[in-house]
Parts: C-alpha cells; structure tokens; sequence
C-alpha cells in the first residue's frame, strides 16, 4: 500500500507546484501543460493501483521473502557514501564501501575483503584516473 | 543494390581494428552477463553508458548493442545447464534445452542454440537491412502532429511491457514522463521542478536515471535474495561435442526459419523484442508439432524455434529505434539514451544525417553474430565458471561502477546522490510491485513527447482536434484507442457471461 500512496502524495505536490508554471498562455500551450497532465494522470493511475491493491486484498506483487538486515546495510552504505565521497575522496571511500558491506552484510572474512577492496580501488583508479583521466574527487583533508 | 551498396560502407566502418575489437568486447561481455542470473543486459548496458561516451559514436551503439544480442545467447548457456535463465528471454529455453543436456545432449543443445542464433541473426540482420530505409522513408513525412499521435501510440503501447498490470505500468509512465520535465523548459526557458538546486535546471541525465534504477535497485535486489549455489551439469568439451547429429539438425531447420520469421516481427512491435518472441514461437513449435508428447522432455523443436526468435527479435526492436525514434523496449530505451548523449537524435533522419553509423550498426550485427559462434561456443566452460563468483563481490562492484561511472559523466557529485536516489526509488517501486522499465521508457520519450505536442498545439492554434484533422495522426489516435479500449471490453464482455 506505501508504494501507491507514496505516489499519489508525490503527485499532488507535482500537481500543485505545476500549476504554478504556465500552462497555457497566448493560445499556446506552455511549461506546465505536461508536467500538470503527468501529476494529474500519475494521480488517476496511483489511486486505481490502490483500489487494485484492495480489491485483490494482495501482498506486494514483488513481496517474497527477503533479507531485509542485508538491504538496510546497502541502503544505509548508499546513503552514507556521498557525505564519505566529501571527506575522504571517493576511491577511499568506495574502498572503505566495498571493505565494510563485504564483511557487515555480506559476511565475507577479513582477508577476502580487504583484497576486494584494494583490488577494486586499484583498477578503478587505473581505468577512471590514468586511462579516462577523470578527475575524481578527493579528500578534504589532502 | 542500393542495400548492396549501404552495407559495404557500414562493413567499410566496422571493420577496422578499433570497432572488431569493441564488438568482440561487446558480444564477450553481453554473453557473460547473460550467463549470470540477475544481472541483466539493461543494467549492464545502464553500467557502461559513461564507458560510452569516451568511444566514437559508432563504436558506442556497437559495444552496447553487441552487449543486447550477446546477453540473448548468454542466457541459453545456464538455461541448458543448469535450468536458470540468465536472461528473461531464455525462460522458455528451460524447459525442453535442460531436458536435452539431462538426455546426454547438453553439447547438442548448446550447438542448436548457437547455431539457431546465429541464423536467426544473420536473417534479421537482412530483414532490418531491407526494411529499415524504407520505415525510415515513411516516418519522414510525419509533421510534429503525426509525430505526438505515434509517440502517444509508444507510451500506450509500452503499457504491455510492464511485468505487473497494465494500470501500474502506466503509473510509471506518467512518473517517467513527470520526472522528464524536471529542469529548464527548452522552449520557454522557465525552469520547472528545479528547488533552487543548480545541477536541477539540466534535469535528470538518460544514464543517472538508468543506472539508478536498473544498476543499484538490482544490487538491493540481490542483496535481498537468499541464493544456493547453482549446480551444474557437465557441460561438453571441445566443439566435436557441441555439433547436433544428422537428426537433430532436420528437426532444427524448419523451427529456426519460423523462428526467425516470428522474431523478427514481434520484435518490430514496441513491448515486442526477445522474451514475447520466444513465448510466442514455443507455442506455436507445440501447436504445430507430430511430437507434442515430447515437449516439456527435451523436443529439439522446443529449443531451436524460441532460440531463433529470441535473437531475431532483439535484432528486430532496432527497427523502431534506428527508424522511428521509439524504443521497443528497456535496453533500447537505454540504447537510445546512449544515442542522445552523442548528440544523435534516433528517427527516421538518422539514415539520411548519419549513414555510416546506421548501416556501421547493422553491419556490426553480422560481424557480432558470426563472433558469438566462432568465439563463445569454444569458451562455455570459462562462461559457466561465471557462477562462482559470488554474488556479494559482483554487488558491490557494481555499486562502485555505479557510483564512478555517474560521477565521470559531468564531473558532478550530484548526479552520484541523483542516481542513488533513484536506485532506492527503484527498490521501492519493485518492493511495491512497480515495473521500472515503463518509466525509463516514457522518461527517454516524454522531452520528444512534449516538444511535438506543443509544437503541434501550436500549428493547430491550440485546438487539440488538429491530432484528428491529419489521417495518419487519426489512423494512430484510433489504433491507441483500440488497444486501450478492446481489452477492457473483452473483460467486461466475460464478465457479463
């Protein structure tokens, strides 16, 4: 049900803030034409998903069991790596990414995930770095 | 001989050491990818999008589409081997290509499979050649009238490519082409859903969006899936052991031919492509066959017909791109992205604007194709080691691939933090039961969408009805009404009864 509902509040506030754009002007259609028919469709089409939903009395379609402690630790490292990327780099913090998912989540041993690591910082920053010359960002303390 | 002609220049541009070399690892990469359960061609093909950039633009279209076609005979190794699919297209293949190889005839599947791809390819490929210019001829004499009225005809089309009901795929249509209005309005210059955040006025990049939603919610996917290890049955060594014998062969002949010939036809319809394709042939070798008794147990005809169609038809949903500027289905979706960021708009003046890298394609489909047999066949044993890598590692290498590759595209640490939103609200959507391949698809069309519906309003001096003064506009308006409309009456029909 949080799915669906997430999305008819999304859409009320795209409907909203797309009023505000002009949608039509001088016999022309303007910037908030699409954007208001795609909120107010997205809104249509989310509260038939919840009445589907409730009609069908059914779980997520996508619902089998999953190991929701291994997708928080993803979400969570996800969530954490732009701030890390600001502070430590970003080959450092995705080193240190890839160290702390492969023994937190993943359980791998110690010896496993430090070679993961390096070995995954080291060829990025041989493709990215020296063979792309992309210049990634570093850290704030260097 | 005009095709004659266009196909030597296209040869003329692929056969040079650099585009070989970028097919091969195109199809090598396509094939390992097919080979793994999870990771699909569309993620992968999201993954390597900023690789892209850094290629001349043929050589781009060439290494993604060789990933596309070489993810369908990648898929057929594990479907034989070890009953899961790498690919959704290989689902079918299952079914009666493990039975061969629990028969002994692992080898022989393998050989029916390649070989059918191969044939299967090589007719598409011929098919695209003929028919391609002439689509193209067609779509050019459409004004921005006809043009909204088709690419309304996509986006409602698309609804049937969703996996869940049609109403959910078009919750995401309408997200997608939402989220494509995020940014500065190209005609008015007003900014539209832009929050005072800067990066925001360029909207959301084709590869951010993709990678978000195909490459990281995959990888929370994963993480939230228990896998054993698959167990494998002893696949064949040396190619003495992959050629059918003298009866297999006939069996195969003639399920290859229809195969291809059904392929290349679904494939050419949006929501179409690979997985339809395979369905379809399957059901009809059945129908069709003396030896039902034997499908389901191993039927030759069960494995070469869907085989053949699944090639075809992802040989075939070029068609629309290269054509008409619609993608038939996620990976062309992402195809087409990749497209856009080197500056080419697929349509129907691709052909006349930028010949060598059409005819380049589809050439590279032959040279492809003759790869993936020459080369895979002799290096099933390498594909099959695939699998024991375990999926953690490849999880988090993808977030890394994932979170540089973002990065390099604009040198922007926003676009990381934009597609790891996106990846989260993918997982999400998928949690919910939301199919995320319609929003990528309407997100890729809705900026075309919008610009030839206003420019349409515009020649129609704001009357909508201008989309039914045009008969071909008409002619799309009916048919999208029709397929919104017959099912809902065949439903309610049989309700009645």
């Amino acid at each position: 049900m949080l799915g669906p509902l997430a999305l008819a509040a999304a859409s009320i506030a795209a409907l909203s803030i797309g009023q505000s754009y002009e949608v039509w002007s001088f016999g022309a259609p303007g910037a908030g034409l699409l954007p208001c028919i795609a909120a107010a469709l997205l809104l249509v089409t989310s509260l038939l998903t919840l009445r589907e939903r409730a009609a069908a009395d059914a779980e997520p379609v996508a619902g089998n069991k999953v190991s929701s402690r291994k997708v928080v630790g993803y979400g969570v490292g996800l969530l954490l790596l732009p701030p890390a990327i600001l502070v430590l780099g970003m080959l450092p913090a995705l080193g240190l990414f890839v160290l702390v998912l492969l023994r937190a989540a993943e359980g791998a041993r110690w010896r496993m995930a430090i070679a993961v690591a390096v070995t995954s910082t080291a060829l990025s920053w041989l493709l990215f770095v020296r063979l792309l010359r992309v210049p990634l960002p570093g850290s704030v303390f260097w | 001989m005009e095709v004659l002609s266009n196909l030597a220049l296209g040869f003329g541009e692929v056969l040079t050491p650099v585009n070989l070399l970028v097919a091969f690892v195109g199809v090598f990469v396509g094939t390992a990818v097919g080979v793994l359960p999870g990771l699909g061609p569309t993620a992968t093909i999201s993954l390597l999008l900023p690789i892209s950039v850094y290629l001349d633009r043929t050589s781009a279209i060439i290494l993604l589409s060789g990933i596309y076609y070489g993810a369908m005979y990648g898929g057929s190794i594990t479907s034989i081997l070890i009953k899961i699919p790498g690919e959704a297209a290989s689902v079918i293949t299952c079914i009666d290509g493990y039975q061969m190889a629990r028969k002994g005839r692992a080898g022989a599947a393998l050989g029916i499979s390649a070989i059918g791809s191969f044939v299967a390819g090589i007719l598409a490929t011929i098919g695209i050649a003929c028919v391609g210019p002439e689509v193209a001829g067609v779509a050019l004499a459409l004004g921005p009238v006809e043009k909204t009225a088709m690419l309304a005809l996509g986006l409602i089309l698309i609804m049937g490519i969703g996996e869940g009901s049609k109403i959910r795929a078009a919750a995401m249509i309408t997200l997608g082409l939402l989220l494509g209005t995020f940014g500065i309005d190209a005609v008015s210059g007003e900014e539209r859903f832009v929050f005072d955040v800067p990066p925001m006025r360029d909207g959301f990049g084709i590869p951010i969006v993709a990678m978000g939603l195909f490459g990281l919610s995959e990888v929370l996917a994963m993480a939230g899936q228990k896998q054993a290890a698959p167990e494998t049955l002893n696949y064949p060594r040396g190619i003495r052991h992959l050629l059918p014998n003298r009866e297999e062969t006939r069996r195969s002949v003639a399920p290859v031919l229809r195969g291809s010939v059904i392929g290349f036809l679904l494939g050419l319809l949006p929501g179409g492509g690979a997985m339809l394709s395979s369905f379809v042939s399957y059901l009809i070798e059945k129908k069709i066959s003396r030896r039902k008794e034997e499908f389901g147990h191993g039927a030759v005809e069960g494995l070469a017909g869907p085989e053949a169609a699944n090639n075809a038809g992802a040989q075939a949903s070029f068609i629309p791109l290269l054509c008409l500027g619609i993608p038939a289905n996620a990976v062309i979706g992402v195809i087409m992205g990749a497209l856009l960021i080197q500056g080419i708009t697929p349509g129907p003046r691709l052909i006349v604007e930028h010949p060598a890298l059409f005819w380049g394609v589809i050439a590279s489909m032959f040279v492809g194709n003759l790869m993936l047999v020459v080369l895979n066949i002799p290096l099933v044993g390498l594909f099959v080691s695939l699998l024991r890598v375990p999926q953690g590692i490849m999880s988090v290498l993808i977030v890394v691939f994932c979170v540089i590759g973002a990065f390099s595209l604009n040198n922007s640490l926003f676009d990381v933090g934009a597609m790891i939103g996106f990846g989260l609200l993918g997982y999400g959507l998928r949690r919910s039961g939301f199919d995320v391949a319609p929003l990528l698809l309407a997100f890729v069309l809705g900026p075309m969408f919008e610009q030839s519906l206003r420019q349409g309003l515009i020649i129609g001096y704001g009357d909508p009805m201008v989309f039914l003064r045009s008969p071909i506009s008409a002619g799309f308006v009916a048919v999208a009404l029709l397929v919104l409309l017959v099912p809902q009456a065949i439903r309610i029909a049989r309700g009645a009864k």
